[in-house]
């Protein structure tokens, strides 16, 4: 009756309890919201921005329909970061986080839960909004291995963002003053740079700026990817940029995760 | 206590307890500078070949209808937490006009949306925009921030009422409110969108408010789009105000 | 199979440089329930967060059913069932989706894992709710559930920090059921409670801490000797109040001062007539006497020669060692000592 189950160690315990909590996650998106939010946010940026922009950047030269869909792939990679970055802090808030700590749940597969679901969450969005930039004549003309670097890089970028997210989520504990706090910044990287506006629309003592922000990398990364030549070198910078923001961020959360109680 | 007086009472809570909070009254002034420093470096260049006057006589005006109706979310939480954290409940046991709380909360609201709209001109002022039409006009010019700010209020009263939870208040409003952005004449001239959308363009209350707005200030026509916007709130007054009373009342 | 289900020596454990528990020791007989009571800040969820791994102790040593838990703390989460404080549930999901995910968290098959879902469920009666999300839950709800989600295996050693807090009478005498059952089938129990009562009705042993100090540890009678199991209140108007503590003095040493209440007391029911004779004998006028249970405060203030701060922890966590010396002074003869040092 009283004897003790195994330990917590161990890859099978990793990998299994990892999924379970997956799947958890996963669960907590499972909403009617979540599943309005996939059909109109695409919709709402994708031809919204297309209308306000579209005869503006014709008259420029630009096809503003294969141009804006990454912008709007990079946009929600931050939403699913910082929704995740909220959802950790609600997991402190409601001591869910705590239990799994006084539990044999392998510390690695409270880490691996996160990211399993998130990468999900990433993938289903950049499906979504590729399909969405369909109709507005979005393309990918590099072939299928490039489309599945766009896809491999836009889940690599959410995943980074989500480790940093998680680092404020677990040291806050609020959610609602996460979602505030995660707010900013979000909206402050994604205007300046180059998603919605290429570089030289900027001001030119803002271009510099604008041209080498992790985000404007990440986004022209992902328009090359779906070019017909896809650029190497400008991939390249984006997944430097990708490493590092994992790496840093990934400290971080790390930290946070061993004090975090 | 006539409804004045009670409507009076309550919205001086609801306003000194916006003014105490150093969180919303830094949310509801910084988020409209933020966003009018980032759209204008960001559209400035872009926009800009496309009208005869600079694009900080467009944005500004654009900027404090946005904030006007992106902070009814605000206001839809809010009514939202008082109907369930039972301040209703507790005023209707007391002998107090139902229709009371209502307008104590759109008095209080439309104090901060005054707040905002100053500001935000301020700030515009720096940047360049101006008043070229005189004083009346800059008068007007609040006026109608105001008027505009009535057809989003019924709405987040509404809300506030129908929904389950703060959350969802939030996102019923921001997201068609963001979409209502996008496709007004706030950030670029109706000629910029493509011609079978314009007439629709034309008639977001966003772009009937945004032409008053910008008649009264940089210049151009004024009287018809004060009537549409006039309509919208009349509309929305007819339509939803019943609406949220009876929704707020249950 | 060692003896102790759980050991603790000379723990120690601060905040920021604030000691929340200074040099704690106690032990709990393997198969036993302990009772650990101490007001608010004492220390109590901070032991028990250090026994369970959650936080690291800053000096002492832990042992859970024979395992070191700095040293091994994997094994110790392997025997330990934990219902904290607050409860800890995902408040998305429903009940029984709580339990099946810490059954699936514990490497249960899923069909065992909805098996016992329901075993629980109904154990606690909460069938009816099985499949509501717990955030429609009452209260008593959710502790209930937060206990069950803890007995999803079954583990040899269980903390349950203040369990019954916040319950109505029925909920609390059912979890107390509960609770005896989980001792009767061979579990190690340390319970934490603000309420003397509670200790007395389940514990085998009780620990009393105060500001991080272990100040008394015996059964609970023989704590409940400490105050004479029964304490007099008697009400006096002023301004004889002065008068009725002088007299009441001469009976017990230890007369505590409630507003107009005086309290003394009592070993023998037959006490409260010769209270009421003394005062009378005096010309002291009473506008009421009468028997009850001694509260914490007051076993504490027997315990301690103080009373009414100890509400206050915190502040007398931050007073250091000059208090405590005096208030080893101030014990009465007869106090159940704390022990020291175990080995
Ligand atoms: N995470 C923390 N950071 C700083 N101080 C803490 C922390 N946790 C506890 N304390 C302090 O340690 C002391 C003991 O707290 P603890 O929670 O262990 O008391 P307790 O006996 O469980 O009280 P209660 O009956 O209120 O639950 C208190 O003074 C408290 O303020
Ligand atoms: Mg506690």
């Amino acid at each position: 009756m009283t004897a003790a189950a195994g330990t917590e160690a161990g890859l099978g315990n990793l990998v299994a309890q990892g999924a379970v909590l997956a799947g958890r996650n996963l669960r907590h998106r499972a909403t009617v919201e979540m599943a309005v939010m996939f059909v109109v946010f695409p919709l709402i940026f994708v031809f919204g921005f297309l209308l306000l922009f579209g005869r503006l950047f014709d008259a420029r030269g630009l096809d503003y329909g294969q141009f804006l869909p990454p912008a709007i792939v990079a946009q929600w990679m931050f939403t699913v970061a910082n929704t995740s970055g909220a959802a950790s802090a609600a997991d402190r808030a409601s001591g869910m986080y705590r239990r799994c700590l006084v539990m044999p749940v392998n510390r690695g597969a409270i880490a691996l839960g996160r990211i399993a679901s998130e990468a999900v969450g990433a993938f289903v969005a950049v499906v979504v909004i590729s399909l969405t930039g369909h109709l507005a004549g979005f393309r990918f003309h590099g072939g299928v291995l490039a489309a599945c670097g766009f896809v491999a890089l836009a889940v690599a970028f959410a995943l980074a963002l989500t480790a940093g997210t998680t680092a404020v989520g677990l040291s806050s504990g609020d959610p609602a003053a996460v979602a505030t706090l995660l707010n900013l910044p979000y909206l402050a990287l994604i205007m300046l740079s180059t998603a919605f506006v290429p570089a030289d629309a900027f001001p030119g003592w803002l271009e510099p700026v604008i041209r080498n922000s992790p985000v404007s990398v990440v986004i022209d990364a992902l328009r090359s990817l779906a070019s017909a030549s896809p650029s190497w070198v400008e991939v390249r910078g984006a997944v430097v940029w990708v490493a590092v923001l994992a790496v840093v961020f990934g400290v971080a959360a790390s930290r946070v995760f061993r004090r975090a109680r | 206590m006539s409804v004045a007086a009670e409507a009076a009472l309550l919205a001086g809570r609801n306003t000194r307890r916006f003014l105490r909070s150093p969180q919303l009254l830094g949310d509801a002034v910084a988020f409209p500078l933020i966003l009018l420093l980032l759209m204008l470096v960001m559209f400035g260049e872009v926009v800009a070949g496309s009208t005869e006057e600079p694009y900080i006589a467009r944005l500004a005006p654009g900027i404090v209808l946005f904030s006007v109706a992106y902070s009814s979310a605000g206001t839809a939480v809010a009514h939202h937490l008082d109907l369930r954290g039972g301040l209703h409940g507790r005023l209707r046991t007391m002998p107090i006009s139902p229709v009371s709380p209502l307008l104590g909360r759109i008095g209080g609201d439309l104090v901060k949306f005054t707040l905002v709209t100053v500001v935000t001109v301020a700030v515009g002022y720096l940047l360049g925009f101006r008043f070229r039409q005189g004083a009346p006009a800059a008068l007007g010019f609040l006026l109608v921030a105001l008027l505009f700010a009535v057809i989003f209020l019924w709405a987040a009263l509404l809300v506030g009422a129908s929904v389950g939870s703060a959350e969802s208040a939030n996102t019923a409003l921001t997201t068609p409110v963001t979409l209502l952005l996008l496709l007004s004449t706030c950030l670029v001239p109706l000629s910029a969108f493509p011609d079978w959308a314009q007439p629709v363009i034309r008639l977001n209350p966003l772009s009937t408010a945004h032409s008053a707005l910008l008649g009264l200030s940089w210049g151009g026509p004024v009287l018809t789009p004060v009537l549409q916007t006039l309509a919208w709130a009349a509309v929305s007054t007819v339509v939803l105000a019943p609406l949220a009373l009876r929704r707020s009342m249950r | 199979m060692t003896q102790w289900g759980i050991e603790v020596e000379h723990l120690r454990k601060e905040f920021d440089g604030k000691p929340a528990v200074r040099d704690v020791s106690f032990t709990v007989g393997a198969g036993t329930l302990l009772g650990l009571l101490g007001p608010n800040g004492s220390g109590k969820t901070t032991i028990i967060n250090c026994l369970t791994t959650v936080l690291t102790p800053d000096g002492g040593r832990l042992l859970v059913d024979g395992c070191d838990v700095t040293g091994a703390p994997e094994q110790v989460r392997a025997r330990i069932a934990v219902t904290g404080q607050f409860a800890a549930l995902d408040e998305v999901l429903s009940g029984r989706d709580n339990l099946m995910l810490f059954g699936r968290l514990l490497r249960l098959p899923k069909r065992q894992a909805r098996q016992r879902a329901d075993e629980l469920l109904d154990r606690f009666a909460l069938g009816d709710a099985a499949d509501k999300p717990v955030k429609a839950y009452s209260g008593g709800m959710r502790r209930r559930l937060d206990l069950a989600a803890s007995l999803v295996v079954p583990r040899p050693v269980v903390f349950l920090d203040e369990p019954t807090t916040g319950l109505d009478p029925r909920s609390r005498e059912e979890l107390w059921q509960t609770i005896r059952q989980l001792r009767d089938d061979g579990a190690t129990i340390l319970l934490t409670s603000q309420y003397l009562e509670e200790v007395d009705r389940l514990a085998d042993r009780v620990v009393v801490i105060d500001a991080g100090r272990v100040i008394a540890e015996g059964t609970g009678d023989e704590l409940k000797g400490r105050v004479g199991g029964q304490v007099c209140e008697v009400t006096v108007p002023e301004p004889n109040r002065a008068a009725a503590r002088e007299a009441l003095r001469a009976f017990s040493g230890e007369v505590a001062e409630h507003g107009e209440h005086l309290v003394v007391p009592v070993s023998r029911p037959a006490q409260l007539v010769e209270i009421v004779r003394l005062l009378d004998d005096r010309g002291i006028e009473i506008d009421d006497a009468a028997l009850r249970k001694p509260t914490l405060d007051e076993v504490f203030f027997a315990l301690t020669g103080r009373a009414d701060e100890t509400a206050d922890g915190d502040e007398r966590a931050a007073d250091g060692d000059a208090g405590t010396t005096g208030r080893d002074g101030e014990r009465p003869a007869g106090a159940v000592p704390a022990e020291g040092a175990r080995s």
